[in-house]
């Protein structure tokens, strides 16, 4: 397991040139450190790194939470963490906003905007306790499936290793 | 024809009817040199020319299928070299092709790679795929297809921004602007591409040819004189003995078995 730590002044473009490295010929990634920083424009480059990558990411949060906290525990295939405080209105960054419709959809993420206790929807929503579950090919198909029409993602879907291996099984 | 093999930095294996071509030069991440593009050329040729051939599957390695155009190379050419250069003759020897052509795209397809992928009919790309022409970082252009053959997939926006910006473009925007065919998982690519490729051989090879030659026609001719091109081609298919063995087996609700006659 490669293990990312965000320092406190890690800037995005740092961020992206540490993911970028980590991700490549990693099984799973954690993620740990520093999650209060706020959201700016550059921020973009790091997210669609996390985006695109099929390798797990697991995400351990602890302490204050900002935007860039919010958009990891988006982006995380699992979370986890404790005593976490949100930063206020940190929900409604319009990234955040982005990035809550693709993974939460719509009515979710609406509700994840205007709701009291934010973190709390949030953590009822994503929270997954232990993270063997969740697969390189796992993502892969649901990248597939958020990216291609419906037919061709079950066509991608279909040529995944799991799904052949377990054509071969059941012919046995 | 014998299969090329060993430390040939573009190899041909024949898995009957496909031609299977592939470029072989990992520490180079399939850089484009004299030696490979000779290779490639050569191959293409090869391919077309083997009876026993009647579609072709191009691809690189996992990693990369060709970062483009060594630039040793390209740095020793001139305005009055190019032209006339081995870089040009084998993109020119390639398009010709024939007969179908498969691109089976995983990594990096990058500059002259790309060029060389966009040149082929089909292209399927594994969800790893990396497109893009970078060349104008470099202070020049794509010398061999770049500014034309992304307008014809994927239209003059995407074209603009490929060749101006020398920005890359993943996979998944590569599929939605149409500038790939098919995605598949990289583990799957060269089966699926494969079957893809016995799926247009298995198809009249005559007619395959010539539909291939009609497509390229509008490369030359205006579309006038494309369509008047078409109506040649398929005009003189019909005299074909595969023609009257499709129509039969049609009428008679049989397989067509196809002979190239």
């Amino acid at each position: 397991m490669a293990v990312l730590e965000i320092l406190k002044d890690m800037d995005d473009a740092a961020l992206r040139r540490t993911l970028s490295k980590a991700v490549r010929g990693a099984d799973t990634l954690l993620v740990r450190g520093r999650l209060d920083t706020p959201l700016e424009g550059a921020a973009t480059a790091w997210i669609k790194v996390l985006h695109a990558t099929s390798v797990p990411v697991f995400l351990e949060a602890a302490g204050s939470v900002g935007e860039r906290g919010l958009a990891l525990m988006l982006l995380a295939d699992c979370f986890d963490g404790d005593d976490l405080r949100l930063v206020p209105d940190a929900q409604r960054h319009p990234l955040i906003a982005a990035l809550a419709v693709h993974r939460l959809g719509s009515l979710a993420a609406r509700r994840l905007a205007v709701a009291e206790d934010p973190l709390a929807q949030l953590l009822a929503l994503q929270r997954v306790e232990g993270a063997s579950a969740v697969t390189s090919e796992l993502k892969q198909a649901w990248r597939a499936a958020g990216e291609l029409p419906l037919e061709e993602a079950l066509d991608f879907a279909s040529l995944l290793p799991a799904a052949r291996d377990h054509k071969t099984e059941e012919s046995r | 024809m014998a299969d090329h093999a060993g430390d040939q930095p573009v190899q041909i294996s024949i898995d009957e009817p496909l031609a299977i071509v592939r470029i072989d030069r990992p520490e180079a991440r399939n850089a484009l040199n004299r030696e490979v593009l000779a290779g490639l050329a050569r191959a293409m040729a090869d391919a077309d020319a083997d009876e026993r051939v009647r579609a072709i599957v191009l691809t690189g390695g996992h990693d990369a299928f060709s970062a483009g155009a060594d630039i040793d190379m390209l740095s020793g050419q001139t305005a009055a070299s190019y032209p006339e250069s081995e870089t040009a003759r084998a993109f020119a020897a390639i398009r010709a092709t024939r007969k179908p052509i498969v691109a089976a795209v995983s990594g990096f397809c990058l500059g002259g790679g790309c060029e060389i992928a966009l040149a082929c009919d089909v292209v399927i790309a594994s969800d790893t795929a990396v497109f893009g022409q970078p060349e104008i970082r470099l202070g020049i252009i794509p010398g061999a297809g770049g500014t034309q053959l992304w307008e014809r997939r994927a239209g003059a926006g995407t074209q603009a921004m490929a060749a101006l910006t020398g920005d890359p473009i993943g996979a998944f925007a590569a599929r939605r602007l149409g500038l790939v065919d098919r995605l598949v998982p990289a583990s799957a690519l060269e089966p699926a591409a494969a079957d893809l490729a016995r799926q247009l051989a298995s198809r009249a090879p005559l007619a395959s040819r010539a539909a291939k030659k009609a497509m390229r026609a509008s490369w030359t001719m205006p579309l006038a004189g494309a369509l008047d091109h078409e109506v040649a081609v398929m005009a003189g298919l019909l005299a074909t003995e595969d023609a009257h063995e499709g129509i039969a087996a049609f009428l008679e609700k049989r397989p067509a078995t196809f002979r190239g006659r």
